[in-house]
């Protein structure tokens, strides 16, 4: 037999009408419809996805401008934070000071207690030494007590001020002085300065 | 009801216009014929369901490109398009295999008598369990009418390479015959 009547038997006997498969074909048929449904691809048209594409640009424009707006107030919020917190550190500061002030007050008060409770302790002024003067007049006889006392100085300036020297010894007083006590007001010593120490005039023979 | 559309052209149109009635129409017209083809192809059943769904997928997307040339054109593109996907498929699963040896072959058989005594579906059958190269060849050129040089062109083999495996195809169909003449089954 000649390939090619071979070939032509083989093709007319395919093109004849044969029940092979015809259960598979009948069984799969709507199965496989089913998947062209499921497998088929979506066309969408062009103005379809035109308008999803402007839509998604609109709504990204809108969602970052409201993240920036959002991010603007956090910012703003946090900066008024901060400035808070910088006045707070402020005013601490003040506080601090002022407390500073008031510690070298109430040391001050403390000082100044203090010295009035030793005024208070000594509240008559401390005699120091007694002389006696005997003054003798044409007239009378005046007898003068000088009494030196001390005199707790109440503040530090006051000891500051240049302090002057009183001579109180009998000593360094002439007869004359005795007789004319105002006559010599130089060698005299002046019972005006009564700053650190003074001089008490007491006359106890006085007459009249 | 369903309306029957007789019409190749106005089933096309309708098709086109992502008619769901016209689709199905045309799957129904078409299915069994393209079962056969993929199945002798194919000569898998899974297989062959799967290259009549990318086919009909391609079918219908590409339905608007289709240039309608009188009754039995729209057979002839769909057919094409799944002895295409068929194709694609065996080289896909690499079951396609070329042993380029060249042999004398001859028909054994030089009856024709026995050859027309069979039955289709036996005849179908024996094609289906040729080996994918032999089948794919025979089927090519016995059956769709291709040539050598087409054969050669689609498979991206050599012209000589097609010539053998169809002379290979014959014997081997041809030994089958006989061998099934002998035994009685025919």
């Amino acid at each position: 037999m000649e390939p090619s009547e071979f070939d032509q038997i083989v093709r007319g006997k395919l093109q004849e009408e044969h029940q092979l498969h015809h259960r598979e074909i009948d069984a799969s048929k709507p199965f496989v419809w089913a998947a062209i449904q499921a497998n088929k691809t979506l066309v969408v048209p062009w103005y379809y996805l035109a308008a999803a594409a402007i839509l998604f640009l609109v709504c990204s424009t809108f969602l970052f401008f409201n993240l920036q707006e959002q991010n603007r107030s956090e910012i703003d919020f946090l900066a008024a934070k901060v400035e808070r917190l910088k006045n707070k550190t402020n005013a601490v500061e003040i506080i601090a000071r002022k407390n500073q002030q008031l510690d070298l007050l109430c040391s001050e008060v403390e000082a100044l207690e203090h010295s009035l409770t030793q005024v208070n302790v000594n509240p008559n002024p401390t005699i120091i030494s007694k002389q006696i003067v005997y003054q003798t007049d044409t007239v009378f006889i005046t007898q003068t007590e000088y009494i030196t006392q001390y005199l707790p100085a109440i503040k530090e300036e006051k000891i500051e001020e240049p302090q002057v020297e009183l001579d109180i010894s009998a000593d360094n007083y002439t007869t004359s002085d005795l007789i004319y006590p105002d006559f010599n007001p130089s060698t005299r010593t002046t019972p005006k300065k009564e700053n650190t120490s003074v001089k008490v005039k007491i006359d106890t023979l006085s007459s009249n | 009801m369903k309306e029957l559309i007789l019409n190749e052209e106005k089933l096309i149109e309708r098709c086109v216009e992502k008619d769901r009635h016209a689709q199905e129409s045309l799957y129904n017209q078409f299915y069994s014929d393209l079962y056969l083809i993929a199945m002798r192809y194919l000569s898998d059943h899974h297989e062959a369901e799967d290259a009549i769904i990318l086919s009909f997928t391609k079918v219908f997307k590409n339905l608007r490109k289709f240039n309608f040339q009188g009754k039995g054109s729209l057979g002839k593109w769909i057919r094409t398009i799944l002895i295409n996907e068929a194709i694609r498929l065996l080289k896909k699963r690499r079951q396609l295999h070329f042993n380029d040896e060249v042999h004398q072959l001859k028909l054994e058989n030089s009856e024709a008598n026995g050859l027309e005594q069979m039955q289709a579906a036996d005849i179908f059958r024996m094609i289906e369990q040729l080996p994918a190269g032999y089948r794919t060849v025979f089927n090519l050129h016995v059956v769709e009418g291709f040539s050598h040089k087409e054969i050669a062109a689609l498979l991206k083999v050599s012209e000589s390479t097609s010539k053998t495996q169809l002379k290979k195809a014959r014997n081997s169909l041809m030994n089958r015959i006989n061998q099934e003449k002998a035994y009685g089954t025919v």
